[in-house]
């Protein structure tokens, strides 16, 4: 093994003599955080390459004379001429736009559109994510990906329907830790703070062999690292959640560290409310969120971080009354509701030579789900007290240990390799209901959890060959095992791009994917009684292969524009059976679902986004087929899937009309989701008595999601006003959801009103106005 | 929980309500025949049309000029079934248990409606055993319950669907200055059980007055379920145990009767068809066998 590593190793540096290697790091002059992706280009030959996640570099080129230029997005350039005759090292710091007056700030060839081989994906800056309008002035980065064109949502869920897929197939790496649950207040919010994020990407196919596991998408997460300059902080205030970030050194240049809170006030803004109407139970909700993350660098070559997230819903009634019923009684009731994730993530950088980078990552991750209830009763009798009380509560949940070594590899310009191998150790806990009363012992049902092992491997080089072509080649092979029965797959990724002139490329991938892990979720909103459950022998993993080609060109240095079409197969999908709910918790699991379906989805995307000036923003429209067939669902016909939109459009956008204000908007339009909704009604015999006349209707549904809503559309908009103040900046932002009050379908039901049936439509939400303050410093 | 769950989502829901047209093709009328027969009743059948889903659901169409026969395979014999009122068309004759039927619906107009069922045997109810020794106090109302086991053998090799109920027979209060009331009546007493093999959902949906099952987790074998029943029934003087053995189709009629019923409403539920064996109609034909054990409840 080793001799083969020596070998591989070896070959480059043979085959390609007399050339060197320039590697280092890029990265913010004014807070020394990575510039993932800036551009590192020889302007003598054109050859280039990119900055990896952790901002390393490397080059290598022929002994010549080198003029090379590195450049950012939203930052100033930097070139270097010299004569490159041994291996160098140079670390790069660039300067930010906004530290600088009037200065043209330009991205160069490398890192644009039309260059890259990588196909469906979108990098979102945060500063955009942070800009445009938020539901009740909470920014969402999920809600913010529901704008790109291929991803579908339900009304103010941060569920995502990306190319077809389910919610349960988008792989959501936080720091590279998977987070199995991103939903906040029932789904209308997500668990990404935007304050504690430096960068995010979506890919919706085309996907590299270093990524696995999941059938539809990746969005990568990556945290802010922590100012190694100076001490940074920055918080908000809106009407229901605060937050507040603080980043600085510890040792500048050294180490650093960030810290990020939010919670929100619900619950204290209603307890006065409750109070005055007198209600005997008290309810009440919360979520919170924090992120912290220690970087400290240990030498040039070295390089450890340690990250961590933790937050949590809950939502609970408090009960207490007197009452006398002969002697006086004390009835108690508490009953909550507790969902959280808890992520963290250890990685070491090391620079193994000018070529070779190397990250180690361990990571922890756990979804716990929790519901409880407590009663009791006492009963004060003239002589004694007589108590009595019952508890039951509901765990399920989802934890991982894994291990995951990667190294990038750079011989020469026109190769960049990059390989690895992950374990992962699931454990599923699908659900164990425990009861406890005076005259009973603890009872325990359903507690059986689940271990499985997840392993991987990985390789792919991103090949330039010739001028105009560009090929990513790769493979991914996982394995899975769990109670005694194995899975594995070998999964082919190819992805590769002609540069028809230096402003127009074509592009064209496949990609197969195998997924292990199964979600048992409801359709709508995004609620903690999602479950993850592993494929079994009755139900198998799910696989997917899509296909998809098109074009992306650079308009006049600004404008990147792609055109994409796809097609997406899927196999061994599940769904919910016909009548089965969510909401029944009765219900195992296994026995809600349809196993063995097959999915299909095509369709055409288009993506105009202009990411730098004054106005920034995209357009999105897609036009998508997605289609359904499960045996036991549907007489065993295709049906529409649920988010199956025959046209969906994006438009957003910020403009900033002078440093002290800028304007945002989003409208979005998408075709109505299928719906199923009953065609006759016919009599109905009553079980057990025959001889009854008592008569209700039975429903006689047509075809599976054979309906449309009706089309949704709203448009978000938010003004602020910046203030510079003798310690930073202050924002007042105003903004309203869906500002034409469109009621949008969320549910459809049947309704009697006088002689005649109507189907009438509930909307979740009319125009809603938000304000926040916030500030940085 | 469920309040619980739907807390956000009602809330944001209420005042959002507006009606809309939706184009639902209309679809032909068809006949609709239902008979969930019991081997202890003279055979009845319902007849009456199936109705445009924005119609007034309250009264549907019966149908008195139809031409009801029942065949019974077994003896090659056939029943005709005079109109008696209404939807119901009646005969004097009961069903014969492990005998296999074909119902014939004809009405003028309109596609001639079939269905074929088999009478399930009867399954005997082995022991039905109560032990007072095996108390349980439920917690906050403090209400007493005491075991019972029930007992039977599964046949092997056929897949058998059970509902299991407990009756009590009461004489209703009498009060002073009124008429000695000799009368009795018949209702559900509730019963509970934490049998995981026997546990189904839909099979419990009735607020534990009885609880449906199929044989799954133990076809072929002697099978003993612990019930325990609250011993608050005062008035009962007769306790009367059924356990009736269901055809298949009477087993996903109910199933599926339910499910769609626990949906409708319910904005997270998937929407469930109701099984149908009416051939060119609507409806179910199919039948339950009972045995019944029963006993005196002394004076308390």
């Amino acid at each position: 093994m080793r001799l083969i590593f020596t070998v591989i190793l070896l070959i480059p540096s043979l085959v390609f003599a007399q050339r060197f290697t320039i590697s280092g790091y890029v990265r913010d002059k004014a807070t020394g955080e990575s510039l993932i992706g800036a551009a590192v280009l020889n302007k003598k030959t054109t050859q280039g390459t990119t900055a990896n996640v952790h901002g390393f570099y490397s080059i290598t080129l022929p002994r010549d004379s080198v003029n090379l230029v590195y450049s950012y997005v939203g930052y100033s350039p930097i070139q270097l001429r010299f004569v490159l005759k041994r291996d160098t090292a140079i670390d790069v710091s660039l300067v930010s736009a906004n530290q600088l007056d009037e200065v043209v700030v330009n991205a160069t060839k490398v890192d644009e559109i039309q260059e890259t081989t990588q196909m469906s994906s979108v990098n979102i800056p945060i500063e955009t994510v942070k800009a445009l309008p938020a539901l009740l002035g909470q920014v969402d980065l999920l809600k913010i990906i529901q704008l790109m064109p291929g991803v579908k949502s339900s009304e103010g869920s941060t569920g995502l329907y990306v190319r077809g897929g389910g919610p349960d197939q988008n792989l959501m790496l936080l720091d590279g830790v998977p987070v199995y649950n991103a939903s906040h207040l029932f789904g209308f919010f997500s668990v990404f703070n935007a304050d504690a994020i430096n960068r995010v990407e979506l890919i919706k196919g085309g996907f590299p062999a270093r990524y696995g596991g999941r059938l539809s998408s990746v969005i990568d997460i990556n945290m802010k690292e922590g100012n190694m300059k100076k001490l940074h902080g920055e918080g908000s205030i809106d009407i229901i959640a605060g937050k507040f970030t603080l980043e600085g050194p510890i040792k500048k240049d050294r180490t650093s560290f960030l810290v990020s809170g939010r919670r929100t006030y619900i619950d204290a803004l209603i307890t006065p409310w409750v109070q005055k109407k007198r209600v005997e139970g008290r309810p009440g909700y919360f979520f919170y969120d924090f992120n912290t993350k220690l970087n400290h660098i240990i030498n040039r070559n070295n390089r450890i971080y340690l990250s961590m997230y933790t937050g949590s819903d809950k939502a609970y009634t408090i009960y207490e009354k007197t009452t006398n019923q002969g002697n006086d009684v004390l009835d108690k009731a508490n009953s909550s509701l507790q969902w959280g994730n808890t992520i963290a993530a250890f990685r070491w950088n090391s620079v193994l030579g000018p070529k070779l980078f190397s990250n180690l990552t361990t990571t922890y991750s756990r979804y716990n789900f929790h519901i409880a209830s407590n009663q009791s009763r006492t009963v004060f009798f003239p002589d004694t007290t007589r108590f009595q009380e019952f508890h039951s509560e509901y765990i399920s949940g989802i934890r991982d240990w894994s291990a995951k070594l990667d190294f990038e590899y750079t011989p020469a310009p026109s190769h960049y390799i990059r390989f690895g191998t992950s374990a992962i150790n699931h454990r599923f806990s699908p659900g164990a209901f425990t009861y406890n009363a005076e005259n009973k012992p603890d009872t325990t049902l359903g507690a059986t959890t689940i271990d499985a092992w997840e392993m991987s491997a990985y390789a792919e080089d991103d090949i330039r060959i010739g001028d105009k072509l560009k090929v990513n080649a790769g493979v991914h092979a996982s394995a899975f095992s769990v109670q005694g029965r194995n899975y594995h797959s070998v999964q082919p990724r190819l992805s590769a791009r002609y540069l028809v002139n230096p402003e127009l490329s074509i592009k064209a991938s496949y990609a197969t994917m195998m997924q292990f892990i199964h979600l048992l979720t409801n359709a709508g909103l995004g609620l903690p009684t999602d479950l993850w459950v592993p494929s079994t022998s009755a139900i198998k993993p799910q696989q997917a292969y899509q296909v998809a080609l098109g074009i992306a060109r650079l308009y006049k240095t600004d404008y990147e524009i792609s055109v994409e079409s796809y097609y997406k197969r899927m196999t061994n999908l599940i769904e919910y059976k016909e009548g089965a709910s969510f909401l029944e918790v009765r219900d195992t699991w296994d026995k809600k679902v349809a196993t063995g379906g097959r999915g299909e989805s095509y369709g055409a995307e288009v993506f105009v986004q202009k990411k730098t000036g004054k106005f920034t923003g995209w357009i999105g429209y897609t036009l998508s087929w997605t289609n359904r067939q499960f045996d036991e669902i549907n007489n065993g016909k295709w049906y529409p899937y649920k988010y199956d939109r025959r046209h969906d459009v994006s438009v957003a956008f910020t403009h900033e009309w002078s440093k002290r204000m800028d304007f945002s908007a989003a409208w979005v339009y998408g075709t109505g989701n299928a719906i199923t909704l009953p065609v006759t009604q016919y009599m109905q015999d009553v079980e057990g008595s025959s001889t009854s006349e008592y008569m209700r209707a039975i429903y006689n549904y047509g075809d599976r999601n054979s309906f449309r809503m009706r089309s949704y559309h709203r448009l978000d908009v938010a003004f602020s006003f910046w203030t510079d103040r003798k310690w930073g900046r202050s924002k007042w932002s105003v903004g309203a959801y869906n500002v034409y009050s469109r009621k949008n379908p969320f549910y459809i039901d049947l309704i009697t009103q006088g002689n005649s049936r109507k189907f009438a439509q509930y909307s979740l939400f009319p125009i809603i106005p938000s304000v926040s303050w916030s500030f940085k410093f | 929980m469920k309040r619980l769950l739907l807390f956000i989502p009602i809330v944001a829901l209420l005042g959002c309500q507006k009606v809309i047209d939706i184009d639902v093709p209309i679809q032909p009328t068809k006949i609709t025949a239902n008979t969930l027969i019991d081997n202890d009743v003279v055979w009845t059948v319902d007849v009456s049309k199936s109705k445009y889903i924005l119609e007034a659901a309250w009264q549907f169409d019966s149908v008195t000029n139809a031409v009801v026969k029942i065949t019974d395979e077994t003896l090659h014999t056939t029943l005709d079934l005079p109109h008696l009122k209404n939807h119901r068309y009646a005969s004097n004759q009961k069903p014969i248990p492990g005998h296999t039927y074909t119902l014939n619906v004809a009405v003028d107009g309109f596609e001639t409606v079939t269905s074929t069922t088999r009478i399930p045997d009867a399954i005997a109810i082995k022991e039905a055993r109560w032990d007072s020794t095996d108390i349980m106090i439920t917690p906050l109302n403090f209400r007493t319950s005491v075991a019972l086991y029930v007992t039977f053998d599964d046949p092997p090799g056929v897949r058998n669907n059970y509902e299991i109920a407990l009756f009590g027979r009461y004489t209703p209060m009498q009060f002073p200055g009124q008429p000695v009331n000799t009368d009795t009546t018949v209702s559900y007493i509730q019963i509970f059980h934490d049998d995981p093999e026997i546990y189904s959902p839909e099979g419990s949906a009735d607020g534990m007055l009885m609880h449906r099952f199929s044989d799954v987790a133990f076809d072929g074998e002697e099978k003993t379920i612990k019930f325990m029943v609250p011993t608050d029934n005062y008035s009962v003087h007769k306790m009367i145990l059924r356990l009736a053995n269901q055809s298949g189709d009477y087993s996903k009629y109910a199933d599926t009767r339910w499910l769609q019923f626990r949906a409708q409403g319910d904005p997270f539920a998937q929407p469930a068809a109701v099984y149908t064996n009416i051939n060119g109609g609507y409806g179910i034909f199919a039948a339950r066998t009972f045995s019944v054990k029963s006993w005196d409840v002394p004076k308390q």
